[in-house]
């Protein structure tokens, strides 16, 4: 039996909030939030013909996360210094430092924060799994030509007006 | 002088004020002072069509199955009424009555709204008492029972595979045998 064409395709990586992640996935007509716990996942979909505008603004997620790991460098690196000065081998101290810097660099190359809102008649859904300037920029630069695409197909006036009084129930 | 849309600031809701806009793509908002860009698209300023259904005439014309007033102008690609304009919805591709969006959104990927994923259950049974040890002799057959059940069950709509269930059902075997083996050698030493 041929192998049914997969209907999404991932736009982020998931990102971890308190007890669940997110990720965002594209389809032909529309943007798939998803938010799952591991034994339960949940869709919202967002429609092409239904977005009016992305917000973006500007968040201090690359601070919060380097806070943390700076003070723990700080301190392994105060560690480090302290066994190299009593002639022995820093392996615990000099392995968390490692990491820490790793994951500071890291954090670093990721860019600024940021936060994402898309704008329909009804709502400002934000979206989840945005979470750095650099990697919104490419989402929106994938989704501008399909927004519009779509748009333009659907908000053209198409059918003409009706011979004859209405009736609504 | 307004020059972006009368939208609500992302972060605190309330309606920006036309100055809040620098240009129609940059602007701040005056209430909680958070600078913003955005990115507008058509359906910000078209006006949708809207839904007109027409007035039944003549006899002759067909009548929609709800509203028999209005004429019938399609049918419903899930049970086959008659629809007037009001009554058929586009719906995951398809242009259906709403009784039948309630059955459809069960089974269509593009409608449905949750789903169990069972392999994440079954690999989580699996794994995660290996670190209570004896646990393993109560979950891993439910992590196998979780696999079977699971086997034929919908999956996840992002990522289809069966790697989990089959990941799940190795270390669920594994562990069954090794209860049996502990278990045999308890027995064969008590004989």
């Amino acid at each position: 039996m041929a192998k049914a064409p997969r209907l999404y395709t991932r736009l982020t990586r998931p990102t971890t909030s308190v007890g669940s992640y997110q990720s965002l996935w594209l389809a032909p007509d529309h943007l798939l939030v998803v938010s799952s716990t591991g034994y339960n996942e949940e869709y919202r979909r967002i429609q092409f013909r239904d977005i009016q505008g992305i917000f973006t603004i500007g968040s201090e997620r690359r601070l919060y996360w380097s806070l943390p790991w700076a003070v723990l460098a700080l301190f392994s690196g105060l560690f480090v210094l302290n066994t190299v000065y009593h002639r022995q081998n820093p392996y615990v101290s000099g392995a968390l430092l490692t990491i820490a810097a790793i994951v500071l660099l890291w954090n670093q190359l990721l860019g600024p924060g940021c936060k994402v809102f898309v704008v329909t008649g009804v709502q400002t859904l934000r979206l989840p799994s945005i979470v750095r300037r650099r990697k919104a920029q490419k989402v929106l630069a994938r989704l501008q030509p399909l927004i519009a695409m779509e748009q333009a197909f659907h908000l053209t006036p198409a059918s003409p007006p009706p011979d004859s009084p209405p009736v609504v129930a | 002088m307004t020059v972006g849309p009368a939208l609500p600031c992302p972060k605190c809701r309330r309606a920006l004020e036309p100055l809040s806009w620098r240009d129609t793509q940059r602007g701040t908002c005056w209430s909680c002072k958070t600078d913003f860009e955005f990115l507008g698209f058509p359906a910000l300023t078209a006006a949708r069509a809207k839904v007109v259904p027409k007035a039944v005439l003549v006899a002759e014309h067909a009548t929609c199955f709800y509203h028999l007033e209005n004429q019938a102008e399609t049918v419903c690609d899930a049970c086959g009424r008659f629809l007037c304009t009001v009554c058929a919805i586009d719906f995951a591709g398809r242009r259906i009555c709403p009784p039948c969006i309630a059955a459809v959104k069960k089974n269509d990927a593009q409608a449905v709204s949750e789903r169990t994923l069972y392999d994440g259950i079954a690999l989580g049974l699996a794994v995660l008492p290996i670190l209570f040890g004896p646990a393993t002799m109560v979950t891993s057959p439910v992590a196998l029972g979780f696999v079977v059940a699971g086997w034929r069950k919908p999956r996840s709509l992002v990522t289809a595979g069966r790697t989990k269930l089959i990941l799940a059902a190795v270390i669920a075997l594994i562990e069954i045998a090794m209860w049996a083996f502990v278990l045999i050698v308890i027995w064969a030493r008590k004989k």
